[in-house]
């Protein structure tokens, strides 16, 4: 907004771009940094004097780093999928009907993002030792689902309010019953959403730490706590080769997000 | 068939009501088998609240709906086997034109012959020919709106509802529509229910029209008595323009009922009602029905009046006028006789026949 009192809007308008700039430089620089150093032959010395492939070859080929994507994997479907089954029938119930209690219900769903992950994780860790189950598979993947919950949610919300209902009931004037009208009619046309949040769901279960660290059992460790264990002991750049697959893995899963939804209408509300 | 019943819907006493506000209240009518009727009202009065608890997608809270004589009234929409046009077309964007289309006959288990052949019917019937491959993102407004009657026509329903279907086209379009579906569902005997705010698109294509005011019936009738004999102030108002005049009746002689309005205006109305002397009554006057004379006369219902405003609509020329004895009056007239300008003064006259009395006074409307 333009004041009588700003003589030259455009000095407003420079330090906002320059301090814009100032802050992606900042976010992107441990992440180029460890792109640079993952194909840099000189271990850790900058500025790179060549191009090598032998650190990821070395990640990729380790036996640990394998069985552990092969861990973040299955635990990342897995909790995508529980997540976005349980997000749809909230959000088909948050999103067609008034009932008491919606907002508290609301706000349960949401408050995985209000409590600082480690918090959480240690809960849940008190939580299922309480209950007998300590650390283990299953409070492993029910861990994970309540993390991406709420950003399924959010994702399915928006996607439910912009579908419109009389596409339901043009199904059900021609003879669709009510499930058939969900499979034939509904889910395709919120595919888009479907799709784009259970990506995220993965996205955000491949990257976690703190849940993993909490719950994860000996012998099933995910890929970003294996990678930790390694760097706390091994100096060398196959660690940041392996987090360099990382990012890249979860920058294709955004690029399938923003190519089939839109980035900005996932993440605001 | 076992049973024949004469009448393809009957809405019997049906309401309703959101907690306290009723919404359809105690509504009854019928339609005949082939017959277009037409439910008519402004936006809030009801009209599509009635038609989707036929179609089922809203349950009634009270009364009964049926069908071809069958008691669909607690029945769900996909057990009603009535056809739906909706306002926004409601196309499975995911879907070709010839998959739209197809949904309801495979869901019936028909054979891929008899598929084909009812898409290339309902498609050809719809003048959509050469379409079947697009989706519906692909098509004009007036195309989709074709694929949406395409869509309910294949099921050859016995019964076909419209929501405003013709309300999301522009004007010329719209009224080239209109003629198509009234020829329609005239070549096809099409039974048809048919919701709409024009009064002109309703008065065009209905055989009757069902108006709704406030969620009940205001009137139900053919289109000319509903313009011609309004029979209350709400259809007088809402179905064209019209002249009130609040008065009292003087006397009665010859056919011909002396209405005094205000201190110094007589008007000799024709009357089709008796109404007694002394009674205070509503005067309606269609504008078109006011003559404008070429020069002064002598006579019952001849007055002087000032031109105080012109719309020119092309067709029709319409004067807000006032009378001498100071009750404003819509002239309309054909935009061939005598054009007058805004302060002129000319001379009117009325036919007594061509009032309508309505008994007691106008409520001012709020």
């Amino acid at each position: 907004m333009r004041t009588p009192f700003m003589r030259s809007p455009d000095v407003g308008t420079l330090a906002l771009r320059l301090f814009t700039y100032v802050a992606m430089a900042f976010l992107f620089f441990p992440i180029v940094i460890t792109l640079m150093v993952s194909v840099n032959p000189r271990e850790f010395i900058l500025p790179p004097t060549g191009f090598t492939l032998e650190w990821f070859h070395a990640a990729w080929t380790s036996d640990t780093f394998v069985r552990a994507m092969g861990v973040s994997l299955s635990l990342g479907l897995t909790a995508s999928v529980i997540a976005n089954t349980l997000a749809f029938l909230a959000v088909l119930a948050m999103v067609r009907y008034d009932f008491k209690g919606k907002a508290f219900i609301n706000l349960l769903i949401m408050s995985p993002l209000l409590i600082p992950t480690t918090i959480f994780s240690l809960a849940l860790y008190v939580f299922f030792a309480r209950l007998g189950f300590g650390a283990g598979i299953p409070a492993l993947i029910i861990g994970h689902s309540i993390h991406v919950l709420p950003f399924a949610v959010r994702i399915l919300t928006a996607s439910m309010q912009n579908f419109d209902t009389s596409l339901e009931e043009a199904a059900r004037n021609v003879g669709a019953g009510p499930l058939r009208t969900m499979v034939s009619i509904t889910l395709p046309v919120i595919k888009t959403g479907l799709v784009s949040s259970f990506v995220l769901c993965f996205v955000l279960s491949w990257n976690d730490f703190p849940i993993s660290v909490f719950l994860a059992p000996p012998g099933w460790t995910p890929l970003p706590v294996e990678l930790f264990s390694y760097i706390k002991f091994q100096y060398d750049a196959v660690g940041a080769a392996l987090a360099s697959s990382l990012i890249l893995i979860s920058a294709v899963a955004m690029v399938v997000i923003d190519r089939m939804a839109g980035l900005r209408r996932v993440m605001q509300r | 068939m076992k049973t024949v019943a004469d009448k393809a819907i009957q809405v019997e006493g049906v309401c309703k009501r959101y907690g306290q506000v009723a919404a359809v209240n105690n509504v009854s009518f019928d339609v005949h088998h082939g017959e277009f009727v037409s439910l008519l009202g402004p936006s809030g009065c009801g009209k599509t609240t009635t038609l989707r608890m036929i179609a089922g997608f809203i349950m009634a809270s009270d009364g009964a709906i049926r069908v071809n004589g069958r008691d669909v009234t607690h029945l769900p929409p996909e057990k009603r086997e009535v056809g739906f046009v909706f306002q926004n077309y409601a196309l499975w964007p995911h879907m070709t034109v010839a998959e739209n289309v197809a949904f309801g006959l495979k869901l019936r288990k028909r054979d891929k012959a008899f598929i084909k052949r009812k898409i290339e019917e309902s498609l050809a019937v719809t003048g959509l020919s050469g379409y079947e491959a697009r989706l519906p993102r692909e098509l004009s407004g007036g195309q989709q709106q074709r694929v949406a009657l395409a869509r309910a026509l294949a099921l050859e329903p016995q019964l076909l509802l419209m929501d405003e279907p013709l309300s999301n086209l522009d004007r010329a379009l719209r009224v080239a529509m209109r003629r198509e579906l009234k020829q329609l569902q005239k070549r096809l005997n099409m039974t048809t229910l048919y919701v709409t705010h024009d009064q002109e698109e309703a008065l065009s294509m209905s055989d009757r029209v069902v108006i709704m005011s406030g969620g009940e019936i205001a009137r139900i009738a053919r289109p000319f008595e509903v313009y011609e004999d309004p029979q209350s102030e709400f259809v007088a108002d809402f179905v064209g323009t019209t002249n009130f005049f609040d008065g009292t009746v003087a006397g009665v002689a010859d056919g011909i009922t002396t209405v005094r309005v205000g201190p110094s205006l007589v008007l000799h109305v024709g009357s089709h009602i008796q109404v007694p002397t002394g009674a205070d009554v509503r005067v309606l006057l269609r504008p078109e029905r006011v003559r404008i004379l070429a020069a002064q006369q002598e006579g019952a219902n001849v007055f002087k009046a000032r031109i105080d405003f012109v719309e020119y609509f092309g067709p029709t020329i319409r004067y807000t006028a006032q009378i001498a004895t100071g009750e404003s009056l819509y002239i309309e007239t054909h935009n061939n006789s005598r054009a007058a300008d805004i302060g002129d003064h000319v001379w009117v006259n009325i036919e007594p026949d061509h009032f309508r009395l309505i008994e007691g006074r106008r409520r001012r409307a709020s």
